[in-house]
């Protein structure tokens, strides 16, 4: 029968563990880098909006092309995953007499910019709270606190994380120029992942109520 | 819970402290406590026999039922 120390020993070698609690730092330490990115982005657009004259964005479907017009043309796709729902309204305006402004990223309005902005950032906020919560479950895990009440706790925040995902995924606008798009996209895959979230904090609970009757047990 | 532990009587009649019966029975002092204040959740068959066996009395002496 192992002891506490072997066991301790053990967990520590576990290479499953070690290695989701370095992919948490990775993706940590990657959505930090994009959240200082996209909020440099933003200021440099600010102030020089007509180097990104070169890009356009283009609505494809359910998702959006970013297209460049530089030599080498590369076309970027932009939006994860396909809706198990989408809905689109586009609209074009055009007064006559007047050429409709292009769709080029040096025409995107400040209120369509600025909602983008903010809900990627939140976006990526909730993310890297995710990775936060499991990379403490797993060094919980590792210090034998598995069914403490801290697991649980991280559990169902992990779950409300994703339903936050989840919410603020479903509407989308875009106003770049003379074009304009509001669509409302239903994804599953937050939804899911906050079900299973709360399901495994309801088996938390129930294995810590395990463990304090062993405990209880004389 | 209508079950009682009445150690702390038939630890009287034997003369017997708590330490000394965690030390006869190999628990720990904390967990006899648990025992007899009606903490624990449950009892081993191993705890009550030691406990038996150490006061020379019946399970029926330690456990009581109490509607």
């Amino acid at each position: 029968m192992l002891s506490k120390n072997d066991n301790e020993i053990e967990m520590n070698k576990n290479l499953l563990l070690r290695i989701v609690q370095a992919l948490c730092y990775f993706f940590k330490g990657l959505i930090s880098v994009s959240i200082v990115g996209i909020t440099i982005l933003l200021i440099h657009f600010q102030f020089n909006r007509s180097s990104y004259d070169n890009w356009e964005l283009e609505f494809k479907g359910s998702k959006l092309k970013i297209i460049s017009n530089s030599e080498e043309n590369p076309v970027y796709y932009f939006g994860g995953g396909n809706p198990v729902f989408n809905y689109h309204m586009d609209s074009k305006k055009s007064i006559k007499g007047f050429e409709p402004e292009s769709k080029s990223f040096d025409n995107w309005k400040n209120g369509s910019l600025f909602f983008n902005y903010f809900k990627f950032l939140i976006v990526l906020i909730l993310a890297y709270r995710i990775f936060h919560q499991i990379s403490n479950i797993i060094s919980s895990v590792k210090e034998f606190r598995t069914f403490h009440q801290i697991n649980i706790v991280a559990f169902k925040k992990i779950g409300k994380y994703c339903l936050l995902i989840f919410f603020l995924s479903i509407f989308n606008f875009w106003r770049i120029g003379d074009y304009s798009r509001a669509s409302i996209s239903v994804y599953l895959t937050p939804i899911l992942l906050s079900l299973l979230a709360f399901f495994l904090s309801e088996i938390f609970k129930e294995g810590r109520g395990i463990m304090l009757e062993n405990e209880l047990t004389i | 819970m209508p079950i009682t532990i009445n150690l702390d009587k038939i630890l009287n009649e034997r003369n017997m402290k708590s330490n000394e019966l965690a030390e006869k029975i190999g628990i720990t002092t904390a967990n006899l406590s648990i025992l007899k204040t009606g903490k624990a959740k449950a009892i081993r068959f191993s705890t009550l026999e030691a406990i038996c066996e150490a006061l020379d009395c019946q399970p029926g002496d330690i456990l009581e039922y109490r509607a």
